[in-house]
């Protein structure tokens, strides 16, 4: 746009004039007012006594802030659409304080001073640069820009008397007050008069152009104190004959904010004035235009004389469009857009029916010359009208139509550059073609920048015109120019066909509609888009330029020599356009706006066609030899163009790079890029292909190609981020084998595309195939040179064709040779890639560890003496860990899964050699996709492993269980076991324990030394009839045969199945190795324990014992602690009282039963009281425990730990349990006979599955205080002393002890209670006395009420009804004298005693164990207690049954 | 549908890959609209972000004498004809009756069971590319209507 006159080019504004700001120096520099001179006079105003330097300096200062306000907003330049008063209002020009407006040229008449007048600019005038025929020059522009205001501001100071501070008076006024009379300081009247004069004087000069005249008196800081400052504004601005309002401001001295307000507001208020003003000229110019004569009839004679002479002066047409010019330059002054482009389009219909051989707006004038001076003026113009026209329809928010004008511009001059001998052929077309694409691109840009919108064209919603009819009428240029002048004033508005362009949004049914209506549509031509296609049509023509400069340079290469003009086409130039041509870049041109459109792009996020772009800047850096950085821009678009799998675009890129790289010398480059481009997916003729195959070759394999001056250094090419000619996959053939074992896998090569995508064979120079597993690297390579052909090697190989067409290629290169060097698998193979063919190498790998075998890499490799060329291909894992790491490495051949696994299987079809066998591919792991993989294992273990038990195991015992183990293998091997016995939980600490010898474990265990193992290592197996041992010589077990081990495993308390494992270890000696692996096989067995006994007991009280037995006295000793006398027990801090002691004695049946399937051996049975081991240390216990027999220390100890718990509770609360009687001797006599028979144990008979052995045991309860006793009394425990009974009568097991726990002992409450005395029997008739005792074992008295219910058989005599009272601990005995009336089993009457408990009972103690009386209930029945006395069997507890009865003997008879 | 002039007529996939492209103006060499087919699947994706609820996204753009129509499956598969164009209307429902055509050769293509709707190779069809043709050439296509979608098919 710069390249145009800036005066057509840029936004024009309102124009302001203010002077008295800048000094006649300062106005020339006032661009570089710095702005921090401004920001020093932010702080407040000066002190009230300034001097003179201040104050001035002070009010410089204010109109330096001042002027800068005003310009402020001066810098528009080619776009403003903020319309008015929104925006920046004025172009404004500083001028000094003397400035006034030129005089206008009437006035200048007048007074005959016409020699002051301004140069003229009108064509009439000689002098003028127009004249006598130019259109219109930029300096009238600049004219009324720069020198014409429509607003002049005159800044002016108020003279103020301490400006002539340091004369005689120093500052005093000449008369001391004006004061109220009005009189005045003549030296400031006289002042205030020039001013004035001053003032009306320009505001009569701006009056006379009609320029709106204001003036602005800038006060001084001295004037603000001065009372008569009013009168003298007043009188100045009255003289000035200056409006109040709107001409006449005052601005105090102010701070820079109010200052620039100030600015803001005083242009405001002149911007209707400046309106006006350029209303008016618009107004004068429609005049002078109407006064113009009609362009038809009255101008032709006057316009005959002049025909061909160069005297030429200004048509009527002329006229007409200076006039339609200017009302739209001062409409757009005026910031009236709609009506400044009306102007201007009017203007510019009249511009172009000029450029026509015979215009026909003044029909016969011959249109302008090509190629001379105005011509070229009109063209700019034209130019210059035709983008503001375009700018115009932007603000308007009509893009479309903007579009349309450009682009009929377009047409237009593309119509006439024909007719003036420089069409499309000559660069002088293309050039100017360019400028204007260029140009408009940069409108857009300065638009978009400012905030215009480009229109998105969506589909049915806007309807476009176009410029139907009239591309054809532009091929008769008469034809065309005739159209759209229509009459005058209406311009070229409106398009060839009267409705050329409807916009959407102004049309009904257009874009308000929104509808996808049947006749919406577009004309892709009118959408416009954004500056970055056009700087690219822009490039495009800057191309086709260079391309018909580089023709006529050909046709005319002399600078000097004109070229000699014909009429054939192409027209040849100019020799001046020519020379003008030869100075410049064309290729930098071009690249600039490639550029330029790139940055529009990608500023639009259209990154692929960024690309695009990138490749024709490339291709233009190619043309122009700047090969590296065309290689560069080729090298970073390519990548995006392959990952996308756009393999034309790839292939035109990479010839561009060869090329690029074989002028660089790039050898390596040109070898990738050829590589590449030996993809079948490059699309390509069969000859281009076999040529770049050759290049190849000839490359990499010829001596004396240019290439091949030096040794390349080492090429490797990542194949999966090109496109590769090639594809090769390793498979493995099983997915699992065994160490030390070969297995088979297959390299296969295959040639992509189908026929003809490889031209020739290739040969590789060798293959690498790359495993996790380094030492498993195989190597295949070809030794041949290229010339030789014949195959040396003794491969077994076969071929075949498959159906469609292609060559497979089997070879057997299983024999491969370890070389220590490069520590690889190597063998010589002939490796030629033929056409359309597979090669598959089989080979076998033999890990020697376990391990999962990957394929990592398979490198091809060619090397020559030049070259070292690797084409590596990473397995797919590999690929896309690289992938993820890197961003731009997700290319095509990666992307999906991997592709099926093959496997080309040779079948032999028979024994007859003759038939040569048949190759097929197989799909492997049924055809799934899966990326190849060996998993390498140990071999298979071949032992058998069995156990013998007897299950279920009782808890206790040492359980044997036999485990057998035979040597499956083919060869003697020597084996460790390992047994485990598993937790049941492991977060317990497990008691379990599994031993080799149980009689040792019992030693260690007595001994205290055992330590509870649950694993056994290192057992080492030997035949089943050797001893087993750990310690002996590891001893090869035959083949077949069997080695038997026992275990035994003790389990204790938790009757739950346990897991036993046992593995089996041993090494194996491998066929063709020294070395051994060792093999390890497992066994898993699990094992039910139940516990061996079950015990129940029966407790029958024995009341009538207790006074029998002295033990009453003797439990007073034992209890000395607790019963002496009146003692105070510390622990519990109550006394105990001797009489409270209660003693009961019980007799316990006890019944033991063989709970589980297999009978058992008992050596001994005893009761072991807990009180018992009460007084005797822990020590002494082990040891007379450990004196009774082999006992389970574990179980012993553990049942002792709880034992403790127990006697704890017993002794705290005062019971003392002893064995009165061991009855047991009754049962079978076994019990006894046990003890003193150890040794005979084959003496001992077994218990039976099922069997029942009842044992009775007295016992005596002593409790000191029945109230504090517990409810249940743990007694104690049966010790049973046992090992399984086996039927043999060969016990390997040891005895072992089990504690059976015994139910607890319930002790009666500390309750009252009842006994009865009653006489042994009764007879009939006769009566009897029967004693009632009443006890009272608590602490309290008690009332009671007794009531006696008659019985049937009994006639009772006595009080039938009492109250009793009982004192604590005492007894009361009621005598009930009886008649029995009949005989037999007789109910005594009934005594019912209750418990009255109204009255509160009051407790005793504050022990915690004080029984609970069931308070819920008022009563409480006294229950009979002990009736055993009777000697019937089915009344052994009457009590319960709450009746007492008697035997009645009959009267006669008598049993005696 | 007179004044359309289809130059080319390219069909885009998923990942923006180039699945069919054919030339039907020899002035420009085929290499010119794989570059324009490829910078429209920018144009295409904004567009297409920007309303989604219609395949046809209009013209995307124009550049010399060459516009650009686009119009986007629901499975992101795009179409792409390039019109040569001397200043004239051209219709929506034109332009929309030619993508249907399309996108029902498409659809007509990717019902073949043995075609990887996911692959990311060139489409070779020679049916497929009869009906291209047709609608390239602007006629309809010999034997019976296949230019409606299956849908609408009997």
């Amino acid at each position: 746009m710069d390249t145009y006159p800036p005066e057509f080019a840029i936004h024009l504004q309102p124009t302001l004039v203010v002077s008295g700001l800048t000094t006649t120096e300062d106005a020339s520099h006032q661009e570089d007012v710095n702005p921090s001179l401004v920001n020093n006079d932010s702080p407040p105003p000066p002190p009230p006594r300034p001097g003179t330097q201040s104050s001035k300096t002070g009010l410089a200062a204010q109109k330096s802030i001042l002027l800068q306000a005003m310009l402020s907003r001066n810098n528009v330049s080619y776009w403003d659409n903020t319309k008015g008063l929104a925006g920046s209002l004025f172009y404004v020009i500083p001028e000094q304080a003397a400035y006034n407006l030129p005089p206008t040229r009437r006035f200048l008449q007048q007074t005959n001073q016409l020699h002051l007048a301004q140069q003229s600019l009108s064509p009439t005038a000689p002098s003028s640069s127009l004249y006598p025929d130019g259109l219109i020059t930029p300096l009238w522009i600049r004219r009324h820009r720069e020198q014409i205001p429509s607003v002049f501001i005159a800044v002016v100071d108020l003279w103020d008397r301490e400006s002539i501070v340091g004369s005689a008076d120093n500052g005093q006024r000449g008369f001391s007050d004006k004061g109220p009379l009005g009189v005045v300081d003549p030296m400031e009247r006289d002042h205030d008069t020039t001013l004035a004069q001053d003032l009306l004087e320009r505001r009569k000069v701006s009056q006379e152009r009609g320029v709106k005249f204001a003036a602005v008196v800038m006060l001084q800081r001295s004037h603000m104190d001065d009372p008569s400052i009013e009168d003298r504004l007043n009188f100045v601005r009255k003289s000035a004959g200056l409006d109040l309002k709107n001409a006449f401001y005052v601005l105090p001295p102010s701070n820079s904010q109010e200052i620039s307000d100030f600015a803001v507001n005083l242009q405001r208020s002149q911007y209707e004035g400046s309106m006006n003003y350029y209303k008016e000229q618009v107004k004068r110019h429609k005049k002078k235009r109407s006064n113009l004569p009609s362009t038809t009839a009255s101008v032709r004679p006057g316009q005959q004389p002049n025909t061909g002479g160069s005297q030429q002066t200004l048509s009527v047409q002329g006229w007409m469009f200076r006039y339609d010019f200017k009302m739209g330059m001062f409409s757009e002054c005026k910031q009236d857009i709609d009506n400044a482009v009306k102007f201007y389009e009017s203007a510019y219909g009249l511009l172009i029916d000029m450029f026509a051989v015979t215009s026909t707006i003044t029909p016969g004038t011959p249109g302008l010359q090509a190629r001379t001076r105005r011509w070229a003026e009109a063209k700019v113009l034209a130019d210059c009208l035709c983008l503001k026209i375009c700018k115009f329809y932007l603000y308007l928010d009509a893009p479309s139509t903007a579009l349309f004008n450009f682009r009929r511009h377009l047409i237009v001059f593309k119509a006439f550059s024909e007719s003036w001998k420089m069409g499309d052929d000559s660069f002088e077309y293309w050039a100017w073609l360019g400028k204007q694409y260029r140009v408009f691109g940069d409108l857009l840009d300065v638009g978009t920048k400012a905030g215009f919108k480009l229109p998105i064209p969506s589909p049915g919603s806007v309807v476009y015109g176009s410029f139907a009819g009239m591309t054809e009428g532009s091929k008769d240029l008469n034809k065309f120019s005739g159209i759209g002048v229509g009459n005058g004033a209406a311009g070229f508005g409106v398009g060839p066909s009267g409705d050329a362009y409807v916009y959407g949004g102004s049309v009904g049914g257009g874009r308000g509609g929104g509808t996808h209506g049947p006749g919406a549509g577009v004309n892709p031509m009118l959408v416009l888009q954004h500056a970055g296609y056009f700087y690219h049509q822009s490039a495009n023509c800057s191309v086709q330029r260079r391309l018909r400069f580089e023709m006529a340079e050909e046709a005319y290469p002399d600078s000097s020599v004109a070229p000699v003009p014909t009429n054939s086409r192409p027209y040849p130039p100019t020799l001046q356009s020519m020379n003008a041509e030869r100075a410049i870049d064309h290729l930098a041109l071009t690249i600039e706006l490639l550029t330029k459109s790139y940055e529009q792009f990608k500023r639009h996020k259209a990154g692929r066609m960024t690309l695009f772009l990138a490749s024709e800047i490339a291709g233009t850096y190619y043309t122009a030899g700047k090969f590296e950085m065309a290689l560069k821009f080729f090298e970073r678009i390519g990548k995006t163009y392959r990952k996308e799998g756009w393999n034309l675009i790839l292939t035109s890129i990479l010839k561009w790079s060869i090329q690029c790289a074989k002028e660089l010398g790039f050898w390596e480059n040109v070898v990738e890029y050829l590589i590449e481009m030996m993809s079948p997916d490059m699309p390509a003729t069969e000859t281009k292909r076999l040529s770049v195959f050759d290049e190849l070759i000839s490359i990499l394999h010829t001596k004396i190609h240019p290439a091949n001056t030096s040794a390349h250094k080492p090429l490797v090419l990542s194949m999966p981020q090109i496109n590769s000619f090639v594809s090769c996959a390793v498979q493995f053939h099983t997915k699992q084998a065994f160490v030390a074992s070969a297995s088979k896998f297959q390299f296969q090569l295959a040639t992509q595309g189908g026929q003809g995508a490889l031209p020739k064979s290739f040969r590789l120079s060798y293959v690498l195939v790359e495993f996790s597993d380094p030492t498993l690297n195989h190597r295949f390579e070809d030794p041949r040179s290229l010339d030789q052909t014949d195959v040396q090697d003794s491969l077994e190989r076969l071929s075949i064709k498959d159906r469609t067409g292609r060559t497979v290629e089997w070879i057997n290169c299983d024999r491969c040779t370890f070389d220590t060097e490069r520590k690889t698998w190597i063998t010589n193979v002939g490796l030629d890639i033929n056409p359309h063919s597979t090669l598959v190498i089989e080979g076998a790998l033999m890990p020697e560890k376990e391990q999962i075998v990957q394929v990592t890499k398979i490198t091809l490799g060619v090397v020559t003496e030049q070259w070292n060329v690797a084409l590596e291909f990473p397995t797919i894992e590999v690929a896309q860990e690289g992938g993820q790491a890197g961003t731009q490495h997700n290319y095509m051949p990666l992307q999906g899964n991997p592709p099926r696994r093959q496997w080309l299987e040779v079948s032999r079809a028979s024994e007859d050699t003759s038939s040569s066998p048949k190759l097929k591919f197989k799909h492997l792991d049924k055809g799934t996709k899966r990326a190849p993989l060996l998993r390498v294992v140990p071999r298979e273990s071949k032992v058998e492993i069995q156990t013998l038990f007897k299950s279920p195991a009782y808890l206790d015992e040492f359980f044997p269980v036999v485990i057998k183990v035979r040597n499956g293998e083919a060869f003697p091997v020597a084996m460790e076991m390992d047994v485990e016995l598993q937790s049941i939980d492991p977060s317990i600490e497990s008691l379990d324990s599994i031993v080799l010898d149980p009689h040792a474990a019992l030693k260690s265990l007595s001994a205290g030394s055992f330590q509870a193992a649950q694993i056994l290592h290192g057992i080492r197996l030997s035949k089943a009839s050797s001893p087993p041992s750990l310690s002996s010589v590891l001893q090869d077990l035959a083949v077949g045969e069997w080695a038997e081990q026992t275990i035994f495993v003790k389990a204790l308390e938790i009757p739950t199945p346990r897991t036993i494992v046992c593995k089996v270890r041993y090494e194996v000696s491998l066929e063709n190795e020294q070395k051994k692996s060792s093999t390890e096989k497992q066994h898993a067995f699990r094992v039910q324990f139940i516990p061996p006994f079950d015990a129940a007991v029966d407790y029958t009280p024995q009341l009538a014992r207790v006074s029998e037995t002295k033990a009453t006295r003797e439990s007073e000793t034992a209890l000395v602690p607790i019963l002496q006398a009146n003692v105070v027990d510390e622990k519990y801090g109550a006394v105990t009282v001797p009489a409270l002691t209660h003693t009961e004695v019980y007799l316990m049946s006890t019944r033991v039963n063989n709970e589980g399937p297999w009978p058992v051996q008992v050596k001994e049975v005893k009761l072991i009281i807990g009180s018992e081991s009460n007084t005797l240390s822990e020590t002494s216990l082990a040891g007379r425990d450990g004196a009774a027999g082999d006992v389970g220390g574990l179980s012993r100890g553990h049942s002792i730990s709880r034992m403790r718990d127990r006697k704890k509770s017993l002794q705290e609360v005062g019971i003392r349990v002893e064995l009165l009687d061991d009855s047991s001797i009754g049962l079978d006599g076994a019990a006894s006979r046990f003890e003193d028979s150890e040794d005979s144990e084959s003496n001992i008979r077994p218990w039976r599955s099922g069997n029942l052995q009842t044992f009775n045991h007295l016992v005596r309860v002593i409790a000191a205080d029945l109230d504090m006793a517990p409810e249940h009394i743990e007694v104690g425990y049966l010790r049973i002393q046992w090992r399984r009974f086996e039927d043999d009568g060969k016990a390997t097991a040891p005895f072992v002890v089990t504690n059976v726990p015994l139910q607890p002992l319930e002790l009666p409450k500390a309750q009252p209670y009842m006994t009865v005395d009653l006489p042994k029997d009764a007879l009939v008739n006769r009566p009897f006395t029967a004693k009632y005792n009443i006890h009272n074992p608590t602490g309290k008295t008690l009332e009671l009420a007794m009531t006696v219910e008659p019985s049937e058989g009994m006639v009772y005599a006595g009080i039938m009804q009492a109250t009793l009272k009982i004192l604590p601990f005492a007894n009361h005995s009621i005598q009930m004298n009886c008649y029995p009336l009949q005989a037999g089993l007789t109910r005594l009457p009934r005594v019912k005693l209750v418990i009255n408990k109204r009255k509160p009972s009051r407790r005793r103690g504050q022990t915690s164990h004080q029984p609970q009386h069931p308070e819920s209930h008022e009563e409480t029945l006294v229950k009979v207690r002990g009736a055993t006395k009777m000697g019937g069997p089915q009344n052994a507890r009457t009590g319960t049954g709450e009746a007492v009865v008697i035997f009645v003997k009959p009267e006669t008879g008598s049993l005696e | 549908m007179a004044n359309i002039n289809i130059s080319c007529i390219a069909i885009i996939g998923k990942q923006n890959n180039p699945l069919y492209i054919k030339n039907f103006n020899p002035s420009h060499a085929d290499l010119k609209y794989h570059y324009i087919a490829h910078t429209s699947c920018d144009v295409m994706e904004e567009r297409a972000a920007m309303k989604a609820q219609d395949m046809y996204l209009g013209v995307l753009f124009s550049m010399e004498d060459l516009s650009v129509y686009g119009y986007m499956t629901n499975t992101k598969i795009k179409f792409i004809a390039v019109l040569t164009v001397h200043d004239v209307i051209i219709k929506d429902l034109d332009m929309k009756n030619i993508f249907r055509r399309i996108h029902a050769a498409y659809v007509n293509h990717a019902s073949n069971p043995f075609y990887e709707i996911d692959s990311e190779k060139m489409i070779k069809s020679k049916k497929f590319e009869q009906e291209i043709d047709a609608i390239g050439r602007g006629r309809a296509l010999e034997g019976g209507n296949r230019n409606s979608l299956p849908a609408t098919a009997p």
